[in-house]
């Protein structure tokens, strides 16, 4: 009987060193990695990187973020990407009811075509896009010029008034296959039954899908708000490749601002600063979302 | 009769949006590619079809000194991090999912917290160490960091927690190590799911360019997309070539696309994996 339990500890010990030696190696590296630099991060902020030594700074970088107008720019054009990105979950909820009441009844060749075309943005990168988006800007442009006398070929993507919602717009382009494609998935998978029911009570076209689509589709469109907003907050790439931030800060987003203050003008310290206050932000989006998702499964 | 009248409405519908769709997200790649072979795209009508494509845009990427460069690391590092972060979420995913130990939901929480950390304000400080440890442009210094990927593990994780215990139990009583199972039983029995996660991955590390633009100071070490997109910017090319620069970049993700689009859509369902 004791040897048993004995036996039973030792299997316990082995399992627990055996789980140990597996997640060593992760956790080593994430510590380093992931865990130490946002350590070293928040520790960065008090401190202009300099040689030989850092400079204790106290809380000017802290202080300099409250004046500095081109963050409250950068700050409102990341906002204005988030509600890009929401306006491509509203337009996404129209090609998906379309695509599901008709092309997903046509040929599987013309579905398969549908659906690799849509989602072709989400693998090719952001430098080719950039590139693509460039050329048909410029030379939509200047085929618009090309009628009229003394109009001068400017892509909209270089241009102060047009630039943001241009970028917005192609992100939009970018995340609309990604979207419909998920809400199709959603929509797939309400019953027919509830459609049914919906019919022989009555309903109209309409009233079925504010009754019973769009109440089976909440828990998605909320998840789908917020990782939309925390991917605002991290928006790079296409600022990077589209327009780099300009023309001059018109459609960076807080991101970009927070690589050029590190880049271009060296000042470790105060990128930190900025990267506290994406952290602080996209920290408290997750938090929200989580709340969410342990709330539709647990 | 009038059903097959509105099917053929039906039809009609159907192929024109498929159409207007696919125009509206192919044509910015189709004319990247009609650029690079020299088409006269500014005239109106755009010759869409090039009657005499030139690929002189082609060898002039190739022979700018540093392209070969580039397009080496790319595969370097795609590879390298991919199967790297494969290999690291296998292992700490097979623990989390199967074996009991002190301390382990807290540690699953560290990783739901790591995940919640966007990568490049980590960047900063992480740029900031890498110099002190003199691992700026090195290989080792672009490769490791990335590769403890907590999605990733998360990820695997859940996948494994579907598979039914018994296969492993057999194993185990004929006396397989852990690592033999996960190895042996575990990465094949979740086969759907590590295929899509490797092929993100490796679309994910191609696509790359925030990270080497932080940790590959010197241009040797720049992989093909921050290499391209430092030409774009430069103005020094002509655009043809650039353009090439940019069907070159896209062709490694295209086929990888082609090839496993099933995989792509499944890990957008069933993972709403992103960009």
């Amino acid at each position: 009987m004791k040897s048993k339990e004995e036996r039973g500890k030792r299997m316990r010990l082995r399992e627990a060193r055996d789980a140990f030696l597996l997640i060593l190696p992760f956790f080593v590296l994430v510590s380093i990695f992931s865990i130490y630099p946002v350590y070293q991060g928040i520790n960065l902020c008090f401190y202009k990187v300099m040689l030989p030594e850092d400079k204790y700074i106290g809380l000017r970088n802290f202080e300099r973020l409250r004046t500095d107008n081109v963050l409250t720019l950068t700050l409102q054009n990341t906002v204005y990407y988030g509600l890009f990105q929401m306006l491509g979950i509203v337009l996404a909820i129209l090609p998906a009811l379309l695509v599901n009441s008709i092309i997903m009844q046509a040929r599987p060749r013309l579905r398969w075509l549908f659906q690799a075309a849509v989602l072709l943005p989400m693998v090719i990168g952001w430098v080719t896009l950039g590139m693509a988006w460039n050329w048909m800007f410029l030379i939509g442009a200047g085929a618009l010029a090309a009628g009229r006398p003394g109009a001068v070929t400017v892509s909209p993507l270089a241009r102060i008034e047009t630039a943001l919602p241009t970028v917005g717009l192609i992100l939009i382009w970018a995340i609309l296959g990604y979207n419909t494609i998920l809400f199709l998935a959603g929509l797939r998978s309400i019953p027919k039954v509830m459609y049914e029911a919906a019919q022989i009570d009555g309903a109209t076209n309409w009233q079925a899908f504010r009754y019973v689509t769009l109440p089976a589709m909440k828990p998605m469109l909320t998840f789908m708000i917020v990782t939309g907003f925390i991917g605002a907050f991290q928006v790079f790439d296409p600022v990077a490749t589209l327009t780099n931030g300009g023309p001059g800060w018109y459609s960076a987003s807080i991101v970009f601002y927070m690589v050029r203050q590190a880049w271009y003008a060296l000042d470790y310290g105060y990128a930190a600063a900025i990267g506290l206050v994406v952290l602080t932000i996209v920290f408290t989006l997750s938090l929200i979302q989580f709340r969410i998702i342990y709330k539709r499964y647990v | 009769m009038p059903k097959s009248k509105s099917d053929r409405i039906f039809r009609i519908i159907a192929y024109a949006s498929v159409a207007i769709s696919a125009a509206i997200y192919l044509y910015p790649f189709y004319l990247l590619i009609l650029i690079s072979l020299r088409a006269d795209v500014f005239s109106w009508p755009p010759e869409l079809f090039p009657r005499n494509p030139d690929f002189s845009g082609y060898t002039a990427i190739f022979s700018h000194p540093a392209f070969l460069e580039w397009l080496t690391n790319s595969f370097i590092y795609t590879i390298c991090i991919s199967l790297g972060t494969i290999l690291m979420a296998s292992i700490t995913g097979y623990a989390f999912s199967r074996l009991n130990f002190p301390g382990k939901t807290y540690l699953f929480w560290l990783i739901l917290g790591l995940m919640m950390i966007p990568g490049i304000v980590s960047y900063i400080p992480l740029y900031v160490m890498l110099a002190k440890m003199k691992l700026l442009s090195t290989y080792w210094g672009i490769i490791i960091p990335p590769i403890a990927s907590p999605y990733s593990a998360f990820l695997l994780k859940q996948s494994f927690d579907a598979i039914p215990r018994d296969y492993e139990e057999c194993a185990y009583i004929d006396g397989a190590s852990r690592l033999t199972i996960i190895f042996r039983i575990f990465l094949p029995l979740a086969k759907p799911a590590l295929v899509t996660l490797t092929l993100f991955q490796f679309v994910w590390n191609w696509n790359n360019f925030a990270w080497p633009l932080f940790v590959a100071t010197s241009p040797r070490f720049w992989n093909l997309p921050l290499g391209i997109w430092n030409l774009t910017w430069s103005y020094t090319r002509d655009f043809w070539t650039l353009a090439s620069g940019g069907v070159i970049l896209m062709i490694v993700p295209f086929i990888l696309y082609l090839i496993g689009i099933e995989y792509f859509l499944r890990g957008i369902i069933v993972t709403g994996l992103k960009k």
